[in-house]
């Protein structure tokens, strides 16, 4: 498959942080970030986030992260 | 961008959920700390919701509660149609601009209950979710 070709040669200048992700045919411009669970995600705090708000945000996507480690 | 925000984005679509869309407004639910960062962003339309009955996920605003929140039109957000995508110029294509694309930022209480409302999703009924954009695994 040619196009997954060029994507892993693309993505071998940056390894780790891309690793070959990228559903088929997925130009490499639209996909330059970890996939959720192929890398330690972190939310980002807001700078006006009150703990609770912080912790309604990270609970949820550790909700999230949870499912789709199931998967 | 930050969680929040309401935001032009290229929302996948169904068809080619891992290539960008069309330019969309969406809502940005998380924003990561990696480099570039991941964006968990919901779908907003201002189609009105055609049925009577308005499931779990489904949350419209009137006009008043639009335009609180940057928006010119009534709308319509569905917390089941979710992307996950990067925070690059490919996926948010108004980066650039003075404003970075954002329209308006939604008030902290409703980004609490809507946190809430989305956990409640994934925990109880992940199957009436949509996952588009690059960034998923695989199901």
């Amino acid at each position: 498959m040619p196009q997954k070709d060029t994507y892993k040669r693309m993505n071998a200048a940056t390894e780790p942080l891309l690793p070959d992700f990228a559903p088929s045919g997925t130009p490499p411009h639209v996909a330059v970030a970890p996939r959720l669970l192929d890398h330690e995600h972190t939310v980002a705090r807001n700078d006006d986030d009150t703990d609770e708000d912080y912790q309604a945000r990270t609970s949820m996507f550790a909700a999230v992260l949870h499912f789709v480690g199931k998967g | 961008m930050q969680a929040g925000d309401f935001a032009w984005c290229a929302f996948p679509e169904r068809e080619n959920p891992a290539r960008p869309g069309p330019e969309h407004i969406g809502y940005v639910l998380a924003v990561t700390t990696t480099q570039p960062a991941t964006v968990l962003i919901a779908y907003t339309t201002s189609r009105p919701w055609p049925y009577q009955a308005i499931p779990p996920g489904i949350v419209t605003f009137d006009l008043q509660a639009a335009q609180t929140m940057g928006q010119t039109r009534p709308f319509v957000m569905d917390l089941r149609r979710l992307a996950a995508i990067p925070l690059t110029p490919a996926w948010f294509p108004r980066l650039g601009q003075p404003s970075g694309g954002i329209v308006g930022t939604m008030p902290k209480p409703l980004q609490r209950r809507y946190s809430q409302a989305v956990e409640a999703l994934f925990t109880r009924h992940p199957e009436n979710i949509e996952r588009l954009g690059p960034l998923w695994p695989p199901p």
